[in-house]
């Protein structure tokens, strides 16, 4: 026979069984949420960086733009357009598209090397730049090879080439 | 007021002990009215563990306009009702101690003694039925007819329609 004692036992541990199962319960919700909060974060952080890059990405297409023109403008300008500049073993050879008018004359532009991040006259001291004898030879039509002598060994990443005169100045990143 | 619908109002208020209380005084008696009810002294047993954990953590008020006692009764047939669903039980996992049949003889001497009572109630288990159940309420509970519908949830002259079938085979 089931005692009084035995009934209210019983009924006290379905009581503290409730209370587990209520605190399991909240313990499983604050984990969901923490999940469900980490995941809207993380959706969250994709789509910013998404945004970033593309911007980004867009900022770079609109200074390449604006250089391709500023190259086009200057070259309507001056008649240069600076296609080309490969470093060798201690020499710069630079190919140039010349649309001004006559033939083009290297020793009417000041020649010299700009170092990414270097005031431009240090870069010009240590490494200054000397036409060659066969400099300005006309490869083709309108196209001209310009060759330099670099003073010193350099390495040719991070350095850019540099022809310009009083009204305009070129500029073109070398290339092994 | 009686003293049972104290304790109710006590337990209410925030008092567990009370029911606690009301267990002890009730829980023997309403096993053996839930035994004519489901037929078996286990089941009764099961179900009034289930009656009081309702009561405790539902904490129903009386209502019917009747007294405790009777509401009690009242409220202890419908989860007897109830206890074909096992699914509906709050103690479900909590009826596993055995209750032999021989508790039945006990509880019977133990609540109503070796005398007429007794014998009465014998012969209600032998009969069963909603008769036998109403029998029981008024003849050893002593509930008024009144209480006794409200437990059963049926007009006494609907109930004692039904056994007159019976007698009638038995002429």
């Amino acid at each position: 026979m089931r005692s009084h004692e035995q009934i209210i036992k019983n009924i006290l541990s379905i009581e503290q069984d409730m209370k587990d199962e209520r605190f399991d319960n909240i313990r499983a919700l604050k984990r969901g949420a923490f999940t469900v909060l980490m995941l809207i974060g993380c959706v969250c952080l994709g789509v910013i960086a998404y945004h970033i890059s593309s911007a980004m990405v867009k900022a770079a297409e609109k200074k390449e733009r604006a250089m391709a023109v500023a190259d086009e403008v200057t070259t309507i300008i001056s008649g240069l357009c600076l296609l080309q500049a490969e470093y060798d073993d201690g020499y710069v050879t630079a190919r140039i598209r010349w649309e001004g008018p006559g033939t083009f004359d290297a020793e009417k532009y000041s020649w010299r090397l700009s170092y990414f991040g270097e005031v431009p006259a240090a870069t010009e001291e240590r490494h200054p730049l000397t036409l060659t004898s066969s400099a300005a030879r006309p490869e083709e039509e309108g196209t001209y090879v310009v060759r330099l002598r670099v003073q010193g060994r350099i390495s040719w990443d991070g350095y850019s080439l540099v022809c310009e005169n009083e009204r305009v100045s070129h500029r073109r990143r070398l290339s092994a | 007021m009686s003293d049972s619908d104290e304790k109710y109002a006590s337990f209410l208020a925030g008092d567990a002990k009370s029911l606690f209380a009301l267990i002890e005084e009730y829980h023997m008696r309403l096993s053996l009215y839930l035994n004519l009810v489901l037929g078996d002294i286990c089941d009764a047993q099961d179900a009034v563990q289930e009656t009081f954990a309702r009561l405790y953590f539902k904490k129903p008020r009386i209502s019917g306009g009747v007294g405790f006692k009777a509401w009690l009764y009242g409220f202890a047939r419908r989860c007897a009702e109830d206890f074909a669903n096992y699914g509906k039980l709050l103690s479900m996992n909590y009826m596993d101690e055995k209750v032999s049949d021989d508790d039945e003889e006990l509880l019977v001497s133990s609540v109503l003694g070796d005398g007429e009572a007794a014998k009465l109630y014998c012969d209600l288990k032998s009969s069963s039925g909603e008769p036998a159940q109403m029998c029981y309420l008024t003849q050893i509970e002593g509930f008024t007819p009144r209480e006794t519908e409200f437990i059963m949830k049926k007009r006494m002259s609907d109930i004692e329609e039904t056994e007159e079938p019976a007698a009638e085979e038995d002429e």
